[in-house]
């Protein structure tokens, strides 16, 4: 898989909900950098954590809408209409850029960047509000 | 022009006219209707994404940023290309020692990842995103 073939896996899982399948884009010892999660070092450590997303959202739709790739490094804009679980009525809508390093067609690194107010709703959620 | 070319106008971006407040080079690197869209409005009013539109907004929103933080400093992490655009991975850092987005200088230092995507037609940026989290820079600013 090249590494724009990569990408577009990122955003089809994402959006079908299949966090496993997402979770295999990544190496064993990748490394994220994510603007609500923090720092998240290894392929066990994130496994985890996405599959607790289906219960976390009631709606979660990740719109690609640019993909630069140079060699082994990538970026993209997307854009994240999403609906927290406990806040359906709230809806939340941000632009999102990420910034990747490939292995072998894998992510071995991501930063994920954009505004926190947005995500407020599930802000609130996870922190028992 | 080359991808290596628009590079290193990105770099004049960052370098001259960012770090060292050259402001008579977005004449020569940006188009005339240029827009960026990025959080914090170029009038310093908000804190809000709001659209920066032509080069004299820009320039504001360059003093803006080196009033608030005199000695502001870009590092660029990572910088990649493709076509006639640009993409860097930014992380930009300061001391809060004048007014910025309405919040009195406070001292605080501050230190904000982002990234830039920019496009460019004949050596001249015409359009750009930039995306960073201005919630946590004004937490920054309350330290």
């Amino acid at each position: 898989m090249d590494n724009h073939e990569t990408i577009r896996k990122y955003f089809e899982f994402a959006n079908a909900g299949k966090w496993d399948a997402w979770c295999d884009l990544f190496t064993d010892d990748m490394v994220m950098d994510e603007q609500l999660a923090g720092h998240i070092v290894g392929l066990a450590a994130l496994r985890p954590m996405m599959a607790g997303m289906g219960q976390a959202y009631a709606k979660f739709q990740n719109v690609l809408k640019e993909i630069v790739v140079e060699g082994d490094q990538g970026a993209v804009v997307s854009h994240i209409s999403a609906l927290a679980a406990k806040y359906p009525d709230q809806p939340i809508e941000a632009d999102v850029m990420n910034f990747y390093r490939f292995r072998d067609g894998k992510f071995t690194y991501m930063r994920n960047v954009h505004d926190t107010k947005p995500f407020e709703p599930f802000l609130r959620q996870i922190s028992g509000g | 022009m080359t991808i290596e070319t628009n590079k290193a106008i990105l770099g004049r971006h960052f370098n001259e006219v960012l770090n060292h407040g050259h402001l008579e080079v977005i004449d020569e690197i940006y188009s005339s209707d240029y827009i960026l869209d990025a959080p914090v409005r170029s009038d310093g009013s908000s804190q809000e994404r709001s659209l920066t539109k032509g080069r004299e907004q820009l320039k504001q929103r360059v003093i803006l940023f080196r009033t608030g933080f005199p000695d502001i400093h870009f590092d660029m992490d990572e910088i990649i290309g493709e076509m006639d655009t640009v993409v860097v991975r930014y992380t930009y850092s300061g001391t809060h020692l004048g007014l910025f987005a309405g919040v009195e200088p406070s001292g605080c230092s501050i230190a904000i990842p982002g990234i830039l995507i920019a496009h460019l037609i004949d050596g001249k940026i015409y359009e750009a995103f930039s995306a960073f989290d201005s919630a946590e820079l004004l937490k920054q600013l309350a330290c």
